[in-house]
C-alpha cells in the first residue's frame, strides 16, 4: 500500500499512498489499494435522483465521485503523529477524462486539495468502462430565480445564518442538505432536490483510521458547487460566522496544519476548480464572516420568526457511543464546538437545559466533577478534547495581546483582503474588531462560570 | 467549525527537550533560549524542503526592478508544490508573498520572510507545550514551564537564526542537548 518516495538527505520522506478507484471489472494496479465503486462508494439511488433537476449529466455522478474517491483516501491513511503531510496519488475512472484532466481543473484541483489538507495529492483519471445511468430520470421542477445556495448542516451557524438569509432572499435561496440525514419529511411526497449526500464512503473490513477529516472541507464545498451548478446559482452562502470560519487558521497548535477547512482562502481556490470545471462563475459567500457566533445567534433570534428553533440545532461532532447518558445522546459540551456555542448562547443572553450536554456543569472545580451523574465513562481524549478546546478559544481571546502573534495577524488580514476583494486597512479592521468582540464573548463567559471552574483554572487568566 | 480543533499532536523530540529544561530551574534563560534556537532549527530542517530554501533564495535575489509587486507575489505563491504536504514550508511561502508585496528585495526581505515564520512557528509550539502541560502536569508545574518557555523564545535571536536557516552552507553544528555545567563556577547564578 505504501511506498517509498525520494527526498533529501535533511529530510523524512513524506508517508504515501496508492490508490485505484475501480468500477465494474476493473483491477488495481500493482502496488495500489482498490477503492471500489459499489462497495467503498456506496450511492443511494433516490437520492442521486434529488440531484436530477433537469436531465441527468455524468458530470453529477463523476464529481461525487471524486468527493468520495478522496474522501476514501484522506480517511484510509493514518497521519504520521510528527510530521502532518501526506502523500496520496489516487486514479479515478469518469465519464468524461479529457474533461477533468485538462489542466486548468487539474491544477485548481490539486492547489484545492492541497491547500485544504496539507497533503500532497496527485490525481489522474481514466475513461469508465461502462457509462453509469440513473435508472428513473424524473426531473424536479424548480424555480428559475434561484440566486444562491447554502450548504445545510445541524449546526447552530446553518439554523441561524440560514434563517438570516433567508428572511432577506426568501425563496431564491435554495438549501443543500450536508450529511446524510434528509431534511425534508419521510412522509412527503413531493420530491426535493439535495435532500442528502447521495453516497457513502466504507472501509472494506475494518474501520477508518484518520480523524482530522482535512477533506470534508473539500466534500462539502464541491457538493454545493454541484448544487449551484445545477441550479444555476452564481452565489454558495458559507453558513459560518468569525470564529468557526478563521478561528482554526489563526491559532494552529504544533505541527498541526492550518484548518482552512471554512476558510475564503480555500473557497477562493473552489471558485477555480468550479469554473475550469463546469466554465461557470461561481461565488462563495461569507455574510457572518466579521461576526462572533454569539452575534448571527442574537441577530437570528431578534429578526426570524423561527428564532427558537436554534435550541434544536447540534455542535457536538463527538459519536453516540460516547455521549450517552442513560441511553440517550447528548452534546458533549467540552469540545471545541460545544465550548463555542455555549459561549455564544451566553452571549446573546439565552441558555439551554443543562442536560443538553453530557458536562453539565462547567463551574465544577474538577473535570470529572463537571458530567452528569449517570454519565460513567469519562474517556481520557475527552478530557484532552476539553483543554484542547478551552485552550483554543483562549488562545483566539488573546491573539491580539502578545507579540508574538503580529505576523500572524498581519499576515491574515493580507490573505482575507485578497480572498474577499477588500482593502488590507479594511480586513485588519474587521479581523480586529471579530477578535476584540470574541474576548469580549469569552471573558464574560469565564467569568460567568466562576474562578473555581475547572475551565477557568486551565486558562492563563488562573 | 462542524469539528475540531482536537487534541494537539504529540510533541516533537526537540521541543519536548526544551519543555524537559524549562522543568528544572538549574537551566538559566540562556540555556533555554538556546534549546529552543535548536529544535527551531531541526524543526525547520526536517520541514522545509531544501529545494523550496534555493527557490526562494533565487526570487529575494534576482533582480526585482521590472517587475511589479503583484507579479513577484505570484511567482512566490507558484512555488507552493515544492511545500506541499511540509506546514512550515508553506508557511514560508506565504510569509515570503507577503513580505514581498510590502516590497521588501534582497537579504532582507528573505530573513524577514523566515523571521516572521519561525516566530509564527513558535507560537503554535508554545500552544502545544501549553497543551500538553495542563494535560499531564499539576498546575504549579504547568505555569513554571509556560512562564520559562516563554521567556526562552522571547530571548532568541530570531535574525540571526533567520541568517543561519537561510545560509546556503547548510547546518551549523549544535549541541543536541543543553550543554551540562559542571566546572567549579558553572552552578547556579545566585
Amino acid at each position: 500500500m505504501k511506498t517509498s518516495h525520494k527526498s533529501t538527505p535533511d529530510m523524512k520522506p513524506l508517508a504515501s499512498l496508492a490508490v485505484d478507484v475501480l468500477d465494474a471489472g476493473s483491477r488495481p494496479r500493482a502496488g495500489r489499494t482498490p477503492c471500489h465503486i459499489g462497495t467503498n462508494l456506496t450511492f443511494t439511488t433516490e437520492l442521486l435522483e434529488s440531484y436530477c433537476l433537469r436531465e441527468w449529466e455524468p458530470i453529477i455522478y463523476d464529481a461525487l465521485i471524486v468527493m468520495g474517491a478522496v474522501e476514501f483516501c484522506d480517511r484510509i491513511f493514518r497521519r504520521p503523529v510528527q510530521h502532518w503531510g501526506r502523500e496520496i496519488e489516487l486514479r479515478i475512472p469518469v465519464h468524461e477524462p479529457e474533461r477533468w484532466n485538462a489542466s486548468e481543473v487539474s491544477r485548481a484541483l490539486h492547489d484545492a486539495l492541497c491547500f485544504v489538507t496539507g497533503d500532497r495529492w496527485s490525481l489522474s483519471f481514466i475513461a469508465r468502462r461502462t457509462p453509469f445511468t440513473l435508472p428513473k430520470q424524473v426531473p424536479i421542477p424548480i424555480a428559475s430565480d434561484i440566486d444562491a445556495v447554502i450548504p445545510f448542516s445541524d449546526g447552530l451557524d446553518s439554523c441561524a445564518v440560514a434563517g438570516l438569509m433567508h428572511k432577506q432572499m426568501g425563496d431564491r435561496m435554495m438549501r443543500v442538505r450536508l450529511g446524510t440525514k434528509r431534511f425534508c419529511s419521510p412522509e412527503s411526497t413531493e420530491k426535493q432536490p439535495f435532500t442528502s449526500i447521495p453516497y457513502k464512503v466504507k472501509r472494506t473490513n475494518s474501520k477508518f483510521v484518520e480523524s482530522s477529516a482535512r477533506s470534508r472541507g473539500f466534500k462539502f464545498a464541491m457538493v454545493s458547487g454541484l448544487a449551484a451548478y445545477l441550479v444555476q446559482a452564481n452565489r454558495i452562502i458559507v453558513p459560518e460566522s468569525g470564529q468557526g470560519a478563521l478561528g482554526p487558521a489563526l491559532v494552529p497548535v504544533g505541527q498541526t496544519y492550518e484548518d482552512y477547512r471554512n476558510h475564503p482562502m480555500f473557497m477562493s481556490r473552489m471558485e477555480k476548480v468550479l469554473f475550469a470545471l463546469y466554465g461557470r462563475r461561481i461565488c462563495y459567500a461569507f455574510p457572518r464572516i466579521w461576526y462572533t457566533k454569539g452575534e448571527t445567534l442574537d441577530s437570528f433570534v431578534k429578526e426570524c420568526c423561527d428564532g427558537p428553533a436554534w435550541a434544536t440545532t447540534w455542535s457536538c461532532w463527538q459519536p453516540n457511543y460516547q455521549v450517552s447518558v442513560e441511553h440517550k445522546k447528548r452534546q458533549c459540551g467540552v469540545c471545541a464546538a460545544c465550548q463555542l456555542r455555549r459561549m455564544s448562547v451566553h452571549a446573546a443572553g439565552l441558555s439551554e437545559r443543562p442536560d443538553t450536554y453530557v458536562w453539565e456543569n462547567l463551574k465544577a472545580s474538577s473535570f470529572n466533577e463537571g458530567a452528569a451523574g449517570g454519565f460513567t465513562h469519562v474517556l481520557k481524549a475527552q478530557y484532552q478534547y476539553a483543554i484542547a478546546g478551552t485552550l483554543h478559544l483562549a488562545e483566539l481571546s488573546a491573539l491580539q495581546e502578545d507579540q508574538m502573534n503580529n505576523g500572524t495577524i498581519k499576515l491574515a488580514a493580507s490573505q482575507l483582503a485578497k480572498a474577499l476583494s477588500l482593502t488590507e486597512s479594511e480586513a485588519g479592521a474587521r479581523l480586529a474588531r471579530l477578535l476584540s468582540q470574541h474576548k469580549r464573548e469569552w471573558n464574560g463567559f469565564l467569568d460567568a462560570l466562576g474562578e473555581s471552574s475547572f475551565i477557568v483554572k486551565w486558562t492563563r487568566r488562573s | 467549525m462542524s469539528d475540531g480543533p482536537f487534541r494537539s499532536l504529540p510533541l516533537a523530540r526537540h521541543w519536548r527537550e526544551l519543555a524537559k529544561l524549562a522543568e528544572n530551574g538549574n537551566y538559566s534563560r540562556e540555556d533555554l533560549a538556546d534549546a529552543a534556537f535548536t529544535a527551531l532549527e531541526k524543526t525547520w530542517r526536517k520541514d522545509v524542503p531544501a529545494a523550496l530554501v534555493v527557490a526562494i533564495h533565487g526570487l529575494f535575489l534576482k533582480p526585482q526592478h521590472r517587475l511589479f509587486a503583484s507579479d513577484r507575489v505570484e511567482e512566490v505563491e507558484a512555488l507552493s508544490d515544492l511545500a506541499a504536504g511540509r506546514p512550515l514550508g508553506r508557511l514560508l511561502i506565504e510569509h515570503a508573498a507577503m513580505v514581498v508585496q510590502e516590497g521588501l528585495s534582497g537579504e532582507i526581505g528573505m530573513i524577514e520572510a523566515t523571521q516572521r515564520t519561525v516566530e509564527a512557528w513558535e507560537a503554535r509550539t508554545y500552544r502545544q507545550i501549553e497543551e500538553h502541560y495542563i494535560r499531564e502536569a499539576p498546575p504549579s508545574l504547568t505555569r513554571k514551564v509556560r512562564e520559562r518557555v516563554w521567556n526562552a523564545l522571547a530571548d532568541g535571536d530570531r535574525r540571526a537564526l533567520a541568517r543561519l536557516l537561510f545560509s546556503q552552507q547548510g547546518r551549523v553544528k549544535r549541541p543536541s542537548h543543553a550543554r551540562k555545567h559542571v566546572g567549579l563556577d558553572e552552578g547556579v547564578a545566585l
